[in-house]
């Protein structure tokens, strides 16, 4: 058995990269925490960000639906969701690099026509430092949560990562 | 080791992007949405005579297209007219107050005549925390879970 320094996947022996995060089994350097924040950054699973439930379309539904749902709901993003299997997320983002002035024009249109299609996602025991990293580095504001079935359970956002961050970086 | 940092210590003017969309007042939403697309910007500061007048977000695009209004309006109809900004000289601690308390995103950043010089934005503040956890955030594998994926809207 070997257990993947990052995710804690256990994987068979003499497994060269682990099976579930690519990481390389065989010539790694694990981080060094060195820091309170650091270490828990590495120990905390998503799962204490409490990850709010989604709000999930289908991909048929209409464009006007969705922009509408986001305004009623006040929130940045959706999911999109087929066979509780998730297909992409469609945010305020995607709506202004591909509705922008068309949005009326579009309104009928699916929107599986204009969401990120299979969007980077994290599972409920992935370490917090992961997310740090996704939101930092790749620049994403959201990453759906999903169960090992794929089925779609929740959203973290930006904001739920700042403030696990600041409450932990700050003198109280 | 503790790692603490004073955020009554640290100011904005280390923190903001000076790289922020400026627009007319008078110009019109159509003009601005598509600038923003352009220039690749979460929000375009309002100004009026060289002074910050409002600010207008993808929030408030996504709100306009939901309810399919006239983008031929002017920006200043639909604008945040006098929105929360802060100060160069203004600390972290103070702007995260503003962000969390008004549900803000993005705050203007401008000088003590009012002109505006750039935007304090949270994720921003993400990379500043994260420039103090390099020693853990920057060595993990780049995809942990699964094949590369579009990064666009998420």
């Amino acid at each position: 058995m070997t257990i993947c320094p990052y995710c804690d996947h256990r994987n068979i022996p003499g497994a060269d990269v682990c099976e579930r995060c690519a990481h390389s089994l065989t010539s790694f350097h694990p981080p060094t925490p060195t820091t309170d924040v650091e270490r828990s950054l590495l120990r905390d699973r998503i799962r204490v960000l409490d990850p709010r439930s989604p709000i999930v379309v289908e991909p048929c539904t209409t464009v006007r639906h969705v922009l509408r749902t986001m305004v009623d709901y006040k929130i940045g993003c959706v999911l999109v969701v087929r066979d509780s299997q998730l297909l992409g997320i469609f945010s305020e983002k995607d709506a202004l690099r591909k509705l922008n002035d068309a949005a009326r024009e579009l309104g009928d249109r699916p929107i599986s026509d204009f969401m990120t299609a299979q969007p980077e996602t994290l599972d409920l025991d992935a370490k917090i430092a992961f997310a740090v990293q996704r939101m930092d580095l790749g620049g994403y504001r959201h990453i759906p949560i999903v169960d090992e079935s794929q089925h779609a359970t929740g959203v973290i956002s930006v904001r739920d990562i700042l403030r696990y961050l600041t409450e932990r970086m700050t003198v109280a | 080791m503790e790692l603490r940092l004073d955020l009554d210590d640290e100011l904005v003017q280390h923190v903001y992007s000076a790289e922020s969309l400026r627009v007319d007042a008078g110009c019109s939403v159509r003009d601005v949405l598509r600038l923003m697309k352009e220039r690749d910007r979460g929000c375009a500061l309002v100004c009026r005579d060289g002074k910050l007048d409002g600010i207008f977000t993808e929030r408030d695009a996504l709100r306009l297209m939901a309810t399919a209004q006239d983008l031929d309006q002017s920006i200043e109809a639909v604008m945040a007219a006098s929105p929360v900004s802060v100060r160069l000289g203004d600390t972290v601690a103070q702007a995260i107050r503003k962000m969390s308390e008004g549900g803000y995103r993005r705050l203007p950043v401008v000088n003590d005549d009012g002109e505006p010089l750039g935007v304090l934005k949270a994720s921003g503040i993400l990379h500043f925390f994260v420039e103090h956890l390099r020693n853990v955030v920057y060595t993990l594998p780049p995809q942990p879970h699964q094949v590369m994926q579009e990064r666009e809207g998420a």
